[in-house]
């Protein structure tokens, strides 16, 4: 078994050189949680993470401290908006390197490595490095599970 | 005997090594290790310096202090003690900027005038950021009044500030030496950097909270994560504060007073030491190390010598004068460069120079001045500069040298100002 069968091949991506306020449009029209970059070539060059999105409206100390648990009240740092600035980068300048498979990767790597790196999406390529599709954890775990003998013998 | 080609490598290894640490293109901490290793090479095959008097070289007192005291701010960094009273100064502020300002900086300072300062600005940091964030108000005023402050207030103890731990064990000056000498005069440069600060940054401080209420939301016993850790820790700091009081009575070393507390914290506490030790700053007493062991050679090789008969030769100086001179020479060079080699490399000359029968006494007060204050006056001239301002590189408000060189260097100048005033006021006190 691998990625390819489980995967979804219709796949909602951004643009490298897209800005950050068109990419927060598509997450919140497509209601998804990761993003591919892809450049003009439909080479998968990135991933934009909704984190790292949100952490532009976050205030700055939630990065800064180990614990704020007992911070009940946020106060006038409730809702922060993103400034016009941070909006007008390039989708480049904030993605993350792509953890990405082979469309000919088997089912238990890919979970191993959405688990590994704590994604909950793996863009799959092709040789060529062209972007086919994006298997979640769910779809690969349920993938796996469906071969358990148990399961299957049912 | 004057060998010149030892004074001119040594001299070339010590001016390379500030040269690589002032323009920051390695590490001070690794440039200090190669330097040494360097020195130490060097001056076995060129016969002015052995193993030997290198290991001499190294003042373990300031180490073993050093390192008592980094234990047990280690063991009380986890607790959430420092959070707790951040939390604590920001509700008694009530929300008001210059009385957050105020607070925030009184808490720091005295927090560093027992513990290291840097160690105290690191913890304090976050905690302001999330202050004033939940307040609606710009970090920066209350971030820059607290490595400021904290820099100054430093030079009032014995164990406040790095170069005065090197002095007082270099000029066997005690613990009620520093709070008899020192701190009347950091009272009032300390007092002159608050008003100033308030003056300098009175544009944000005239902001008004969005949010006043939201400190009172924050619960400082809820910050708290190990009551247990911090009584006992505070017990043991408590105790060895009384002991620094009278170490001079009982023939004891401030390291040995340290690190007895710090074993005594240690047994008590029982902490992860896997997890302690990794609080130490290890780089900070490596440096150290590694300056004693690069000056050494410095003085092996006669440079030292040379340099305390240039100033016992620079005539009919007055005393007086030296010492103004020496305050303002001594604060340059830690703005720019630091102030620890520079203390580290000083100390051999004034020792020098007492040998010569010049009353070096006062000199050892405008050397810890000098270094303490100089280090207000550029985003690198302390450790606590330093961090400060990557941290705030992560938020919104990132401070820039620029920034550093408008509010940091006016501090400097008035604070150097004050303690050469004082300085000249009370020099027959000083001297004695």
């Amino acid at each position: 078994m691998t990625v390819k069968s489980s995967m979804k091949k219709q796949v909602i991506t951004v643009l490298d050189t897209d800005d950050l306020g068109t990419a927060a449009k598509q997450f919140v029209k497509h209601h998804v949680g990761m993003l591919p970059v892809i450049n003009a070539e439909g080479k998968l060059v990135g991933v934009l993470q909704l984190r790292d999105l949100l952490t532009l409206a976050l205030p700055d100390f939630t990065r800064l401290m180990e614990d704020f648990d007992f911070v009940i009240s946020f106060g006038a740092a409730k809702s922060i908006q993103p400034s016009k600035e941070d909006l007008s980068k390039k989708v480049s300048a904030v993605m993350e390197p792509p953890v990405c498979v082979d469309d000919t990767c088997g089912l238990s790597r890919a979970f191993s490595l959405l688990h590994h790196h704590n994604l909950t999406d793996l863009p799959v390529v092709d040789k060529e490095n062209c972007l086919v599709g994006i298997a979640s954890r769910v779809d690969v775990g349920t993938a796996i599970l469906k071969n358990w003998e148990f399961i299957s013998g049912d | 005997m004057i060998d010149l080609t030892a004074m001119i490598v040594s001299s070339v290894i010590f001016v390379i090594a500030l040269f690589l640490i002032f323009t920051e293109k390695m590490n001070r901490s690794i440039t200090a290790i190669a330097g040494s290793a360097l020195m130490v090479g060097i001056g076995t095959a060129l016969e002015f310096y052995s193993q030997d008097e290198a290991i001499e070289a190294i003042d373990f007192n300031t180490l073993g202090l050093l390192f008592g005291m980094m234990i047990l701010v280690a063991l009380l960094e986890p607790t959430g003690f420092f959070q707790y009273l951040a939390i604590w100064a920001a509700r008694l502020s009530k929300g008001q900027p210059v009385r957050l300002m105020v607070l925030l900086g009184t808490v720091t300072t005295v927090l560093s005038m027992f513990l290291d300062n840097v160690t105290t600005v690191v913890l304090i940091a976050p905690v302001t950021v999330l202050i004033s964030e939940i307040l609606g108000l710009n970090p920066v005023p209350y971030l820059m009044a607290e490595a400021l402050l904290s820099d100054t207030g430093g030079v009032a103890t014995l164990v406040g500030d790095p170069p005065n731990v090197l002095i007082a064990s270099a000029a066997g000056f005690s613990f009620n030496d520093f709070l008899t000498h020192s701190l009347p005069i950091v009272l009032f440069a300390w007092l002159a950097a608050l008003f100033l600060l308030r003056y300098l940054f009175r544009n944000d401080l005239h902001q008004m909270s969005a949010d006043k209420d939201a400190v009172f939301q924050l619960d400082p016993d809820e910050a708290i994560n190990d009551r247990k850790t911090i009584n006992r820790v505070l017990i043991v700091l408590g105790v060895a504060m009384f002991f620094f009081f009278i170490h001079h009575n009982l023939h004891l070393q401030p390291s040995m007073i340290a690190m007895s507390a710090a074993s005594i914290a240690l047994v008590w506490v029982q902490p992860d030491l896997h997890e302690t030790l990794q609080r130490v700053e290890w780089n900070v007493l490596i440096f150290f190390a590694a300056l004693f062991v690069m000056v050494g050679g410095l003085e092996s090789a006669g440079v030292l010598h040379q340099v305390a008969e240039l100033i016992g030769n620079a005539g009919n100086l007055s005393p007086i004068v030296f010492g103004v001179i020496t305050i303002w020479v001594v604060a340059v060079l830690s703005a720019i460069v630091d102030n620890i080699p520079i203390t580290i490399a000083l100390i051999p000359v004034f020792a020098d120079l007492e040998v010569a029968g010049i009353n070096v006494q006062p000199l050892w007060w405008a050397l810890a001045f000098g270094a303490g204050f100089g280090g207000n006056g550029t985003i690198i001239g302390s450790t606590a500069n330093v961090f400060i301002a990557s941290l705030s590189e992560r938020t919104k408000h990132p401070i820039t040298s620029q920034l550093w060189n408008k509010r940091g260097l006016p501090v400097m100048i008035v604070t150097c100002l004050i303690g050469s005033l004082l300085f000249v006021l009370f020099f027959p006190y000083l001297s004695r």
